[in-house]
């Protein structure tokens, strides 16, 4: 894939994230758990990809590798570069990791219930991250820490309170006021809506996307829901058993979808507009992360497979900007039909 | 004229804390037709997974009316209950916790029809065991896992359990507190799919509770969307989604994230955030995150009135006849 | 705050009221009374009687008692039955000494044990932390006033180093006692902070502060050592108070005139003013302890602090800010809004019955059950619990049930056929594959056995071999024909160890098992009725009972009901109870709410068969870790009743009774000392090692 065709989105050339071929497994006292399996994505600055899979496809280990973050023993990983703005991630010793994480690359988790220290007030959280990474005194730093809160739309003022007085939506707000205090270049956002109301969700992801536009971050948004995806991203990567299967823009994935595995996906999902529409879920489950096949692992569950499909596969190019794992596509004229009908274009 | 199997009026559940009396369900009132399904909706603290659980007398409501067939069970004594117990069941959200993790497969099932009795006496093991094997095929549970345990299974397949062994009863009535909230999507669409085909063939009437809204249109006939208690309105689904008049209603509809580019754009934006559920004032709840106000906003708590044809609506702003004087705010 | 303060010393009335009626109840049950000892000769019956009438000795109980409480409130606690010294006097003049000590050996003991428990869990899995937790476990299973009598003859007798004890040689004389009483501290006080930092470490708080870059040394000390201190300070807590109270071995080894030995001094004269007093006094202070350490825990969580806040302010405070943060039962609408889900802590407070986050899944991984864990339990978690079963309690909360485990078989259906990873096994049965993995608990497992076959052995030897004096062998060392030594009258130390199995296996095993069926019962109808007159009554009483020590208690009830076997196991059974009631209560209470009740309910099960069908068997793993842990405590407690003489009359050896018996003679018929206590120790790591490899297994989480 040509990177330097893909324009959108970004609005520079630079890209800040570049990861190449990563693989990390969890090794346990009986088995490996491959959980990633060669993905390959980069960023440019101001960019947003979404990674979209279900559990066990492998988005979360992906993160935490960007930020060397993989709990070691049991996980390895085994091969790749992750290079954050031209350094290489996994080359680092440990005080370089400490440098750039917070500063070049934050990283926003799921829970906001669990993510802040109970026992530290909120300020003091976001002050401390600015603290390590500018040449600040304290007292600027909490200065500082202040107006990340009212950047989130919470009274400065609670920045001395804790934790437990903050409802879910605003620890949540806390914790991207934390992730985004020393303007880092990337961000990682792991599923950092789920846990939310609906209206609250509504709420938090306009808030990222404001905050993106206006510090120029580039994000990379972890996440099961299309919707969000939707919402917040230019470039989507579909991940399945720890492989991207798809690649491409917003309009790439959503107007015209390839694999079988992004099709049963859509097709999972209630439409709106024709509530009495019949859902086609995927038949079957989740493969088992220890036991991967050499070819396809969706193949079990795929209404196109055929005896091919079991030949290890590589990630072919079907345009500028989009990509797919498949190998039913070598087949010329090849289509998945997409048989809900068509959906409507934006 | 359908039949109304359940009817539910003024029901309320306050529960006495430390900090004050929390009002989770202050007032609902519903009625629901016999093979209907009703969505209750709603964001947390509205009440409806404790409106749920008092339906089916887990929680014991502070007052109010439920009529399961025309008799409010509300009064029965315990041995009364028990005798309809079997009549309604509940699938809940959680597929881990709502499996005894030292039961298998079949002792979960069989335990409710021995306890109730469901096969006729003189049956033996074996018939048992049949019944429970249709059971376990009706959902779609392979034979061969009857004897594990819930631990070895995935999530997916312990909502199937949860489904088979509310199912064992022969209930008339289900109540689903968001069973598929907790699966991936791939199989959300598997189990809503799985229940559809149960209430087609057996006729069952749904309560069906969640948050997410483009689920509750696909699966209900009628929704009733709750805020911080109480009702603020209620209608058939279609008409909800293509004409939803209360502001939160609204609110709730434009944050729904549709799968498609170039959407979710101009969405309304609550105010602030919930407020508490604790001794709350008689005031409409909603008024301090609302985006609109009109002359009647303080007139105390706005009462639930059809303003269309089985088109409930609880806002002081919104006329007898559909009509509204809804003013944005600045 | 002052409120709470407040409060919490007019409960200390009623516990009061309970603790001094149930031992004026045990007093009055004695045999004999305030004149038993006295000198009658002479005194024609009407005179005794008239003296009698006049002291008020025949009049109803509940008039002597009533008495007794009436001088209490002025501060009268009488005067010793013997020697007519006020009650209130001795108990003052040795208070110094024995707080001395007691400082000490909390200082030493936490101050060791802190550093040591964090260096152990970041080593977690590696060497160095299975030494530290192999130094631990025998540290909590050596019988202090064995350690005692061996380090005195090293340090003191063969070394000449320290004073051995007897607080002559100012400070220098503390160094030996305070080490001692401080090395059951210390071994529980690692425990608790290697299991705290190791739970804090997995928190996702850390990972947020790591993702942040802040560098690790800052992450552990700050971010996660400010967290895991709440629980550590609960068991220093815990400690002091035992520490303050139960010195009453430790005192008599070393001769230390403190309150302990006193006390042991009055249950042994049958000094019943001396013996309320003094068991009322203990009580108290144990009591004024634990409050200083809930108090403490205000200034180190803030969650706690905004709790004990005026109601006024808090009230207000929920109304602005849109969170409840404590809540009085599981509601799910404010699930959303009760604090931090990893808070795996109670929170003292009578208002609340239990906190429970749970019912939710790991969004993020949904195959994984959520990583917060249900729950925790009940109020007056500051309330005393005996140093290891505080442990075994807390640990509780790490160990769901529940929850289960995640998913350990992922089925991939392809066509009919399927690929299934492991065998099927049930519940035990998984316990069962990972005790056997464990090698402490291996360990453990073989000890007991061996253990059990001793028994049965000492079960069939005849008494004879071991009472039967053999004067031409007295007093001689290990040989090959006798490998333990002979004592003083010739008799085989190596005989006499064994048969003494007869006794104490029995003992320790009989007064646990007592325990853990009235525990249990208790706590789970307490849990049942949970908030109701009931539930706080039976708390009250299980406090009221815990506030005792142990040794204290059973000293008291074996001078009401007289030496020998059953008692024994009524003793020290009964001071086990209140840690059953406290474990079961929490473990119903945390599944109570579960849906799979809610399911049973819906079904149509009776409250009681649920209970006892579903609920109580899945809330097994924290009563059965307790059941192993107290056993290894009874058996202590056993061995330190014999020592100080309150175990089974002569002639009957007692491992205990055994050690006593050398004491005097441990410089040169150190055989005597040694081998008994040896036994005690090995015995009790049996037990401590088996509940170990227990815990392990049982906790699904330590698989990851």
């Amino acid at each position: 894939m040509e990177k330097d065709k893909i324009t959108i989105g970004g609005d520079s050339d630079e890209i800040v994230l570049d990861v190449q071929d990563l693989v990390v497994h969890y090794v346990l006292e009986d088995e490996t758990v491959e959980a990633v399996n060669g993905v390959s994505l980069w960023l440019k600055k101001g960019q947003t990809l979404g990674l979209v899979g279900e559990t066990g496809a492998g988005k979360t280990s992906t993160a935490l590798a960007i930020l060397n973050l993989v709990q070691t023993p049991p996980g390895v990983i085994k091969s790749g570069s992750i290079n954050v703005c031209g350094a290489n991630v996994l080359e680092m010793k440990p005080a370089q990791l400490e440098k750039i994480r917070g500063k070049d690359v934050s990283m926003i988790f799921q829970d906001p219930m669990t993510a802040l220290n109970p026992v530290m007030t909120v300020g003091e959280q976001i002050a401390e991250s600015i603290r390590y990474h500018e040449k600040v005194s304290d007292k600027e730093s909490l200065q500082k820490a202040g107006e990340m809160l009212e950047l989130v739309g919470i009274p400065a003022v609670r920045a001395f309170e804790y934790p437990h007085q903050f409802s879910g939506g605003m620890k949540q707000r806390v914790v991207i006021a934390i992730a985004l205090a020393c303007n880092p270049k990337v961000l990682l956002a792991d599923e950092p809506t789920s846990a939310l109301d609906v209206t609250i969700q509504a709420q938090v992801l306009d808030l990222m996307r404001d905050l993106k536009e206006k510090l120029g971050t580039a994000l990379v948004m972890i996440t099961h829901d299309l919707g969000v995806v939707a919402t917040v991203c230019d470039m989507v990567a579909v991940m399945y058993a720890g492989k991207i299967v798809e690649y491409g823009t917003i309009e790439d994935l959503f107007n015209t979808p390839m694999h079988p595995y992004t099709e049963g996906l859509f097709n999972s999902l209630p439409n709106i507009k024709d509530r009495k529409a019949e859902l086609i879920p995927i038949r079957g489950l989740m493969p088992d992360p220890t036991k991967l096949p050499v070819g396809c692992a969706f193949e079990p569950r795929c209404r196109y497979a055929v005896e091919a499909c079991k030949a290890p596969l590589e990630m072919r190019q079907v345009s500028d900007t989009h990509s797919l794992l498949c190998s039913r596509y070598e087949e010329p004229g090849f289509r998945i039909d997409m048989k809900r009908g068509e959906r409507a274009h934006g | 004229m359908a039949e109304k199997i359940i009817e539910v009026r003024n029901l309320k559940k306050h529960f006495k804390t430390a900090a004050g009396m929390v009002h989770a369900v202050d007032d609902i009132t519903f009625s629901i037709n016999k093979g209907e399904t009703l969505g209750i909706v709603g964001e947390s603290g509205c009440g409806k997974t404790t409106t749920g659980r008092c339906l089916l007398r887990l929680i014991e409501p502070t007052s109010g009316e439920i009529l399961f067939n025309g008799q409010d069970i509300t009064k029965l004594s315990k041995r009364g209950m028990n005798k309809i117990r079997k009549d309604m069941q509940i699938i809940f959200q959680d597929p881990y916790s709502s499996l005894n993790p030292r039961r298998t497969v079949f002792e979960t099932i069989a335990e409710p029809i021995k306890h109730n009795k469901i096969l006729p006496s003189g049956s033996t093991k074996a018939d048992l065991e049949r019944r429970v094997v249709e059971l376990m095929t009706t959902v779609g549970l392979a034979e061969r896992l009857i004897n594990t345990y819930p631990h070895e299974l995935d999530g997916g397949r312990r909502q199937r359990i949860g489904i088979a062994r509310a199912l064992a009863v022969e209930p008339q009535f289900i109540v689903c507190d968001e069973p598929v909230s907790a699966l991936d999507v791939s199989i959300q669409a598997q189990i809503l799919n799985l229940l559809k085909e149960l209430q087609r063939d057996r006729g069952l009437t749904f309560i069906f509770i969640t948050h997410d809204l483009a689920v509750v249109n696909h699966f209900s006939d009628d929704i009733l969307v709750t805020y911080l208690g109480k009702v603020v309105e209620k209608a058939p689904s279609e008409t909800l989604f293509e004409n939803p008049m209360h502001p939160y209603t609204k609110a709730l509809l434009s944050a729904i994230l549709i799968p498609e580019a170039g959407a979710n754009r101009g969405r309304i934006q609550l105010r602030g955030e919930l407020s508490s559920p604790l001794d709350p004032p008689d005031e409409c709840r909603f008024a301090k995150r609302c985006n609109y106000y009109c002359a009647d906003c303080d007139k105390g708590t706005p009462p639930l009135i059809e303003v269309a044809p089985r088109h409930f609506v609880a806002c002081h702003c919104v006329g007898p006849n559909g009509q509204n004087s809804l003013k944005l705010k600045a | 705050m002052i409120r709470y303060i407040l409060r919490r010393l007019l409960l200390l009335i009623p516990v009061i009221i309970i603790v001094s009626f149930m031992v004026f109840v045990l007093m009055d049950l004695a045999p004999g009374d305030i004149t038993a000892g006295w000198d009658l000769e002479g005194m024609t019956v009407e005179q005794i009687a008239a003296m009698r009438a006049d002291m008020g000795l025949d009049d109803p109980l509940l008039v002597r008692y009533g008495r007794y409480m009436f001088r209490l409130i002025q501060g009268d606690l009488g005067v010793g039955d013997h020697t007519g010294i006020s009650v209130w006097y001795n108990f003052i003049t040795r208070l110094p000494a024995t707080l001395i000590l007691a400082g000490a050996s909390v200082l030493f003991g936490v101050a060791v044990a802190i550093p040591l428990g964090i260096f152990a869990a970041r080593r977690a899995g590696k060497a160095l932390d299975t030494a530290t937790t192999a130094f631990t476990m025998v540290g909590m299973s050596m019988p202090g006033f064995w350690q005692g009598l061996l380090m005195m003859l090293l340090f003191s007798y063969i070394l000449g180093w320290l004073p051995a004890g007897r607080f002559v040689d100012g400070w220098r004389s503390v160094i030996l006692p305070a080490v001692v009483a401080g090395s059951t501290l210390l071994a529980a006080c690692t425990r608790q902070t290697r299991s705290s930092m190791l739970e804090v470490l997995k928190a996702d708080y850390l990972r947020t502060a790591r993702a942040k870059g802040v560098p690790e040394k800052v992450v552990i000390r700050k971010h996660a050592l400010g967290n895991a201190m709440i629980p550590i300070v609960t068991t220093i807590g815990v400690s002091v108070a035992v520490a303050v109270s139960g010195t009453a071995v430790i005192e008599q080894v070393f001769a230390w005139p403190g309150v302990g030995r006193w006390i042991v001094e009055s249950v042994g004269s049958r000094d019943l003013t001396s013996t309320t007093g003094a068991v009322i006094l203990t009580t108290i202070m144990y009591v004024l302890i634990l409050l200083l350490v809930d108090i403490a825990y205000a200034f180190i969580d803030p969650r706690i602090r905004a709790q004990y806040a005026d109601k006024g302010k808090r009230k207000a405070r929920a109304k602005n800010t849109p969170v409840i943060t404590i809540a009085d039962k599981y509601i799910p609408e404010l699930q959303d809004s009760i604090p931090s889900a990893d808070a795996d802590w109670s929170y003292d407070n009578t208002e609340i019955a239990a906190v429970r986050v749970a019912g939710g899944f790991d969004k993020q991984d949904k195959a994984a059950p959520m990583q917060a864990d249900s729950v925790v339990a009940a109020p007056e978690q500051s309330l005393p619990v005996e140093a290891a079963s505080a442990e075994a309690f807390v640990s509780f909360a790490t160990v769901t049930d529940a929850d289960a485990a995640k998913i350990e078989t992922v089925v991939v259906e392809n066509g009919e056929s399927v690929t299934r990873k492991y065998r099927k096994r049930g519940r035990g049965g998984e316990v069962f594959h990972h005790l056997r993995r464990n090698p402490s608990a291996l360990g453990g497992m073989i000890i007991i056995a061996i253990i059990v076959i001793i028994f049965i052995i000492a079960l069939i030897m005849p008494v004879e071999s071991v009472i039967t004096p053999n004067v031409q062998y007295r007093n001689h060392p290990p040989s090959l024909a006798y490998p333990f030594g002979t004592d003083v009258m010739g008799r085989n130390l190596f005989a006499r160890v064994i048969y003494a199995t007869r006794f104490s296996l029995p003992i320790g095993v009989g007064a646990t098992s007592i325990a853990a069926i009235v525990g249990v019962f208790l706590g789970s109808i307490a849990a049942f009725y949970e908030g109701t007159a009931a539930d706080e009554a039976l708390m009250r009483f299980s406090d009221s009972l815990a506030s005792i020590p142990g040794i204290l208690l059973g000293m008291v009830i074996i001078m009401t009901l007289g030496r020998s076997v059953p008692n024994l196991i009524i003793a020290i059974g009964v001071s086990a109870i209140p840690v059953f009631i406290r474990i079961s209560r929490a473990a119903v209470l945390s599944l109570k709410g579960s849906e799979f009740v809610e399911a049973a309910k819906a079904i149509g099960l009776s409250n009681f068969r649920i209970l006892y069908t579903q609920v109580l068997p899945n809330g097994l793993a924290p009563i059965i870790i307790t059941f192993t842990g107290s056993l290894g405590m009874a058996i202590l407690i056993s061995a330190g009743l014999s020592f100080l003489g309150f175990g089974i009359p002569v002639p009957n050896p007692e491992w205990g009774s055994l050690v006593s018996a050398g004491r005097d003679v441990v410089r040169h018929q150190w055989w005597l000392t040694t081998f008994p206590g040896l036994f005690i120790m090995i015995t009790v790591m049996g037990f401590n090692l088996l509940g170990d490899g227990l815990r392990d297994a049982f906790d699904p989480k330590l698989k990851r």
